[in-house]
């Protein structure tokens, strides 16, 4: 059995499928944030459900690709059978504009269990609603619910079930009522012309049900017409032209007839089972509304909240990742302990802990910022922050709905493009998703985490309220977007040239963000990070690790670390100067090994690429290495750097290995410079195999993935460039 | 524009604490309908909120949800001032409530 789930965006329909599935999905106030249709299988009373999570959409009318998935699965046009049933998903809050959807979906001609979701805050802001009656005028089982706090679920799962029992296996491919529809009869008639036309031509029964027939008539211009008239021929064209005529005739202009009539059987719908005493809800938006989205305050507070998430991650990440790093040197140690210098030994501390370990360390920044992303989102500020900024993308010859997708990309930029199917100007979208990877995503914290906390003072200012560390921070991650705003503009002007495309974005209700679903999230972005650390980044550890070990000869190198280990044991002051002699020996000799290496080879002879822009060939290595995935420059610094022998003797960890790491003659390799050179270098290059393949398949074509990669990798390279040429100039 | 549009009043035109009744949704289709499927349809009431920093989108209430638009789509809605509903308009009234309050 399948069913589906659809309602409009903010009605809390990704909260309730994790509800109903016990899956963790991303949610959010932001409409449309649910892209990809999800799918969970449940067991309700021993029928096996499957719940497919549709995108969300204000009507059955498609104008972009992400709606039409929804108009698709529906009527089974797409390659996967027909739902069973359909949940429509109304917020109870805003049942009037929530029952558009609704009634375009009793069309369809499905089995359908209507929830009314977020029903306690409908309540408690003045709603009352005769639910028996609305199920008797509509003729569908409704069943009110809270998602989010879990009332509610019972009763809908045994709606659907007593549905599903009830009409099990009445649903065939065509089944079809929209002969029922509220619409008037002149519609219904251009409706049935319309299909016995499509009878005689050749297009597949399921494409030409009354309900798809109805949609390509009431909506010009959009999908489900492309659709048919593509099927059909373009005598379906004049077909549809000659109907909306006869109906202009009648007084019916489409699609404001279809709007009118619909809304009208609403209003009458619900004056008499509904009344609203005071929308106390309403009034407590306005009221905030007041202050964050004031003219002047809202954009002075948006750019603070934006300050504040960075300056607070930049706080509690520092003390959390020096536990670990404590932890994993300790881990470190232990394993040297309990074995003899050997390719063993070498493997497992150099290649694998230091490896996953320098990666690890960087978690607590990333659940930190899911956590403040989700809190954003949930609350209903995102869609704040992006009806503030579209004046500002509005520059970039962009709308505030590329907003959120440029927002996520701070988090990462695969989910960041696969969100924009939100938007349905095609030339918007495809200089989103080629901009996306400019922002700063979470990948990147660690590099500029590790640049910052090694070479950045921590020279503070303001009363010790404002750090140099975190102004860094906020600079690099705000680089990208910078740097986004031109290449936009060009991308705009040339490539993507065209009118700006509509605005409509709703404002959902403020609302107290449900700290299960966020800390869920948190989780879920962890966990994948985790786990891409653990395969991706362990494999590429171990490569580099073999790389830069092979080939060589380390029988030497064994023998001086065991006659250093043995000395050091028996007693460390007294043989001080012995172990300091074998020391530089052993440095000596890790250097000729690290240089003879596979990777030593390659990087030498790459060197003069780097060298304008102060890098050595082991940064030049270690960029390279992280060409698949950005987050593994720190494993690979951190095993490089561990094999050239650099380990300087106070400080443990990278942070100390990168202080003490020098150029042939002596010179440190890193300075300020170096380090923003890196920073910049890598807040502009495409080093993400993951977004190269996501934004090949949003645009299926390698044109643009190829296009992308190219113009970043220029772009860091001129970027790290200028950053180091005028850096050491100051 | 032709004559008859110098007197008809658009939502653009209105500044913010401002409502008004929606008469007639024009410009293309494309937007129209998706103006109306928002619930900007004739007989709704509309309340302006206020504006976006830097002159730019204003955020409205209708049918007691708050959307926002730049005045390019705020133009194709044509409204009447004031608050002089016709009674009969059962939606109006009701949207009115939320209004008053």
């Amino acid at each position: 059995m399948r069913v589906a789930l659809i309602g409009n965006p903010n009605t809390g329909k990704s909260t309730l499928f994790n509800a109903l599935s016990g899956m963790r999905v991303r949610t959010g106030n932001y409409p449309g944030v649910t892209v990809e249709q999800r799918i969970a299988k449940v067991n309700w009373d021993g029928h096996a459900v499957e719940l497919i999570d549709l995108p969300g959409t204000y009507s059955l009318s498609p104008k972009s690709p992400d709606e039409m998935v929804a108009v698709q699965v529906l009527t089974g046009c797409c390659d996967e059978p027909r739902p069973d049933l359909v949940i429509c998903i109304c917020n109870a809050a805003a049942l009037e504009r929530n029952l558009y959807l609704a009634t375009q979906v009793m069309e369809v001609g499905l089995p359908l269990v209507l929830c009314l979701n977020m029903w306690d805050s409908a309540v408690s802001s003045g709603v009352s609603l005769d639910v028996a009656g609305l199920s008797k005028k509509l003729g569908v089982p409704v069943v009110p619910t809270s998602a989010s706090r879990k009332e509610g679920l019972t009763e809908l799962r045994k709606a659907v079930v007593q549905e599903l029992e009830a009409g099990a296996g009445a649903v065939s491919l065509h089944s079809d009522s929209f002969g029922h529809s509220l619409l008037s009869e002149p519609i219904r008639h251009e409706v049935d012309r319309l299909c016995g036309w499509l009878n005689t031509s050749g297009v597949p029964l399921e494409k030409r049900s009354g309900f798809l027939v109805s949609r390509s008539l009431l909506d010009p211009g959009g999908s489900v017409e492309s659709m048919l008239v593509r099927d059909a021929g373009s005598g379906y064209s004049v077909m549809l032209v000659e109907a909306r005529q006869a109906l202009k005739d009648k007084q019916l202009e489409i699609p404001a007839a279809e709007a009118e009539q619909r809304y009208h059987f609403i209003g009458e719908l619900l004056s008499a089972i509904q009344s609203r005493t005071v929308n106390s809800r309403a009034k407590l938006t306005d009221r905030i509304d007041a202050v964050l989205t004031h003219r002047f305050f809202g954009f002075l507070i948006c750019l603070a909240v934006l300050l504040l998430v960075f300056s607070t991650i930049n706080w509690f990440s520092a003390p959390l990742s020096e536990a670990v790093e404590g932890g994993l040197g300790l881990l470190s140690s232990m394993v040297s302990s309990s074995m003899s210098p050997g390719p063993l030994r070498s493997l497992l501390t150099e290649g694998v802990i230091s490896g996953v370990g320098s990666v690890i360390v960087f978690l607590p920044q990333i659940c930190l910022l899911f956590l403040f992303i989700g809190l954003l989102e949930d609350c209903g500020y995102m869609a704040r922050a992006a009806f503030m900024m579209d004046r500002l993308m509005g520059v970039l010859g962009l709308s505030g709905r590329s907003f959120l997708p440029l927002m996520s990309s701070f988090a990462c930029a695969v989910p960041g493009i696969m969100a924009t199917r939100v938007i349905d100007d095609r030339r918007d979208r495809f200089v989103t998703i080629l901009i996306a990877p400019l922002m700063s995503c979470s990948a990147r914290l660690p590099v500029y985490v590790l640049m910052i906390g090694t070479f950045i003072p921590e020279t503070r200012y303001l009363g010790g309220w404002l750090s140099l560390q975190a102004m860094v921070l906020f600079a690099m991650s705000t680089l990208g977007l910078v740097i986004a705003v031109p290449v936009a503009m060009l991308l705009r002007r040339t490539l993507f040239r065209g009118e700006p495309s509509p605005f409509l974005l709703e404002l959902p209700d403020y609302r107290m963000p449900s700290l299960r679903v966020v800390i869920g999230r948190v989780w879920e972005s962890a966990q994948s990070f985790v786990v891409r650390a653990g395969t991706l980044i362990f494999a590429t550890s171990v490569l580099v690790w073999a790389a830069g070990s092979f080939p060589g000869d380390h029988r030497e190198r064994f023998e001086l670390t065991a006659k250093i280990e043995s000395l050091e044991s028996a007693d460390a002051e007294l043989n001080a100067e012995e172990i300091e002699v074998l020391s530089t020996e052993l440095n000596q000799v890790n250097g000729q090994l690290l240089r003879n290496s596979a990777l030593g080879r390659v990087g030498r002879t790459i060197e003069p690429i780097f060298v304008p822009l102060g890098w050595d060939w082991r940064i030049g290595v270690g960029v390279l290495a992280s060409f698949p995935a950005r987050e593994v420059i720190i494993a690979t610094l951190g095993t490089i750097y561990s094999l050239g022998g650099d380990v300087g003797e106070e400080d443990e960890g990278l942070r100390g290995t990168l202080k003490a790491a020098t150029w042939p003659d002596g010179s440190s390799v890193f300075s300020v410079p170096v380090a923003l050179s890196i920073m910049v270098f890598f807040a502009l290059c495409a080093q993400c195999v993951s977004t190269l393949m996501v934004i090949k398949r949003e645009t299926n074509s390698w044109l643009w993935p190829a296009f992308s990669f190219g113009y970043m990798t220029i772009l860091a390279w001129v970027g790290a460039f200028l950053t180091y040429q005028i850096g050491i100039r100051m | 524009m032709d004559g008859a549009a110098v007197n008809t009043l658009r939502l653009a035109d209105l500044t913010p604490g401002s409502s008004a009744i929606v008469t007639a949704i024009g410009g293309a289709s494309r937007i129209a309908s998706r103006l109306m499927e928002m619930g900007f349809v004739p007989g709704a009431v509309v309340q302006v909120l206020r504006r976006a920093p830097f002159g730019g989108p204003v955020q409205y209430r209708v049918h007691g949800v708050s959307i926002s638009m730049r005045s390019a789509e705020a133009s194709c809605v044509s409204v009447e001032s004031g608050l002089a509903a016709n009674p009969a308009n059962t939606k109006s009234v009701s949207a009115l409530e939320l209004v008053a309050q």
